[in-house]
């Protein structure tokens, strides 16, 4: 193999996420809209995707995820296109995606703890990794312990901030960020960036979805490309306007 | 004077509609009908090879099989046994009145007792149970998931909602079914007994009575209890998930599909019991079929 071949392959092994001419229409009036969007992600890359407030993105994340396919156009995850893969193989690699939900984020009766190491129970990790893994980003992030209440009984601030844990923990090779910082106030938003920082580090690629205005400046610190929904549609020439 | 126009009665409706029309809609309920049984066969078969499938036993997933069993087959157990009393005695109550009307002899009250219970209602007992006190519940919360939209954070964690939620269910569903017969059917002999004594309508001892019931085993009767527990308990539990997930997003309709749910759940295990009845014993009622 020459050297050329090699760099090739190291360049298509780090992309985490490729979107090729996707287009999809908004489920409902509030939902993201898609239009021939061409998009790249790879590995240490944070993306951020500037929307409106009232815009939904909860479909926009399921079709990167593969739960639901586009109207048109590829999605790929690790190189390989959601619908070319096989049942278990789909939910192996969405094992591989961490996520922070807008809305619903949780199986009501579960307990918190439980449902915040319930994905890496379920896909194999040992109880010491998990152990592990939970109590270092509980440190990471100044808290105690996980909540051991059902999550209908946690204030919305908790829980979000157990949303960050699940969805760093599961040593992602994704994250999706679906407007992380709501419910929280400021002094959060230097412990997101350093926990985004240390996933980059471990090779994730970080999409980040907001309406906050300064979204654009917070990713200033980062490998980051930032885009803008217009008139809650997304499309390929707002990369260009990224760039 | 205007003359309104005469709708038509029941017997001129059929040649008013058009008969194409008539076919058209019993072909569509025909479809539909043809359409859900297959659902529930490939929902029992995909339930069946993932509970076969080692790797589908997570531990989660055994967290709610174990759970499930808690609530559908340990719980139950006192409605079983309730239940079974209730019908042990009803079932005393009919024989002492036969007895008296026709003369027959007190030794047939075992073999009907035996016929009564392990053929027919302890297994139909037993699904009843289970989906007054499971099946609907089941129905319930898969609705309420899918509302309020936790079965796509399953989804999107990689938890597969097929064998996370649905397979254990189903499993445990159908185990329990079958435990609860056996417990309810116990539950009716013994009651059947001592109320059967109690009135003089049985005569003989306990052991003596056992012994006829165990001469009245017929390797039909083994074959018979095995599969219409299992059969039918698969697929109350198939239809109660089945409806459960069929819910529209808005928390309106869960009541709804969760009492249609119960309805077709009881329906189905009563025909199934038909249909299995007919298929074993060649027999509806007293008329022999084959």
């Amino acid at each position: 193999m020459n050297r050329t071949q090699s760099n090739s392959q190291d360049i298509n092994a780090s992309v985490v996420l490729e979107l090729q001419r996707v287009t999809q229409h908004p489920n409902f009036e509030s939902s993201l809209g898609i239009r021939d969007l061409d998009l790249i992600l790879k590995s240490g890359e944070l993306l951020t995707i500037q929307v409106e407030p009232s815009t939904r993105t909860r479909s926009f994340a399921s079709m990167i995820q593969g739960i639901t396919e586009p109207d048109q156009g590829k999605v790929f995850f690790l190189r390989q296109e959601w619908s070319g893969v096989d049942y278990h193989r789909q939910f192996a690699n969405r094992g591989l995606i961490g996520r922070v939900f807008e809305g619903q984020a949780w199986i009501e009766n579960l307990n918190l703890d439980e449902n915040v190491t319930l994905a890496c129970r379920h896909h194999g990790r040992s109880k010491q990794d998990i152990q592990e893994s939970t109590q270092s980003w509980l440190n990471h992030l100044g808290l105690e312990k996980l909540t051991t209440r059902r999550p209908a009984f946690v204030a919305p601030a908790t829980l979000q901030l157990h949303q960050w844990i699940r969805a760093f923990m599961a040593c992602p090779k994704l994250v999706l960020l679906e407007r992380p910082l709501d419910f929280l106030d400021s002094s959060w938003i230097k412990k997101l960036l350093d926990s985004i920082q240390l996933v980059m580090q471990s090779g994730a690629g970080v999409l980040w979805l907001d309406s906050r205005r300064d979204l654009e400046s917070l990713g200033s610190g980062f490998s980051h490309r930032h885009l803008r929904a217009n008139a809650g549609i997304l499309s390929t020439p707002s990369i260009l306007e990224g760039i | 004077m205007q003359v309104s126009r005469a709708k038509p009665n029941g017997f001129r409706l059929i040649f008013w509609v058009q008969p194409t029309q008539i076919l058209d809609s019993l072909g569509g309920a025909v479809v539909r009908r043809c359409q859900a049984i297959i659902s529930i066969l490939s929902l029992l078969w995909a339930s069946f090879t993932l509970a076969v499938n080692p790797r589908s036993w997570t531990e989660p997933v055994r967290g709610v099989m174990a759970r499930q069993l808690l609530f559908t087959g340990v719980d139950g157990t006192w409605s079983a046994i309730r239940f079974g009393a209730a019908v042990g005695i009803l079932l005393i109550v009919q024989a002492a009145l036969w007895v008296d009307a026709i003369g027959i002899t007190t030794d047939l009250i075992a073999p009907m007792l035996w016929r009564a219970i392990v053929r027919e209602l302890a297994p139909l007992l037993a699904c009843l149970v289970v989906i007054g006190r499971s099946g609907i519940a089941i129905s319930t919360e898969l609705a309420t998931m899918r509302v309020d939209g936790e079965l796509d954070v399953l989804d999107a964690q990689g938890i597969d909602p097929m064998t996370s939620l649905i397979m254990p269910r189903i499993t445990s569903m159908v185990f329990s079914v079958f435990c609860l017969a056996l417990i309810s059917s116990t539950s009716m002999i013994m009651t059947g007994y001592v109320c059967g004594r109690a009135v003089g309508v049985i005569r003989v001892s306990f052991l003596s009575f056992l012994d006829q019931l165990i001469g009245q085993v017929h390797s039909l009767d083994l074959l018979f209890f095995l599969p219409k527990t299992i059969v039918a308990g698969a697929f109350a539990a198939a239809i109660c998930c089945i409806d459960g997930l069929s819910v529209k997003a808005t928390i309106t309709d869960v009541p709804r599909v969760s009492s249609r749910a119960g309805i077709r759940a009881l329906s189905a295990v009563f025909i199934i019991s038909a249909i299995l009845s007919i298929l074993i014993y060649g027999r509806i009622l007293i008329f022999e079929v084959f």
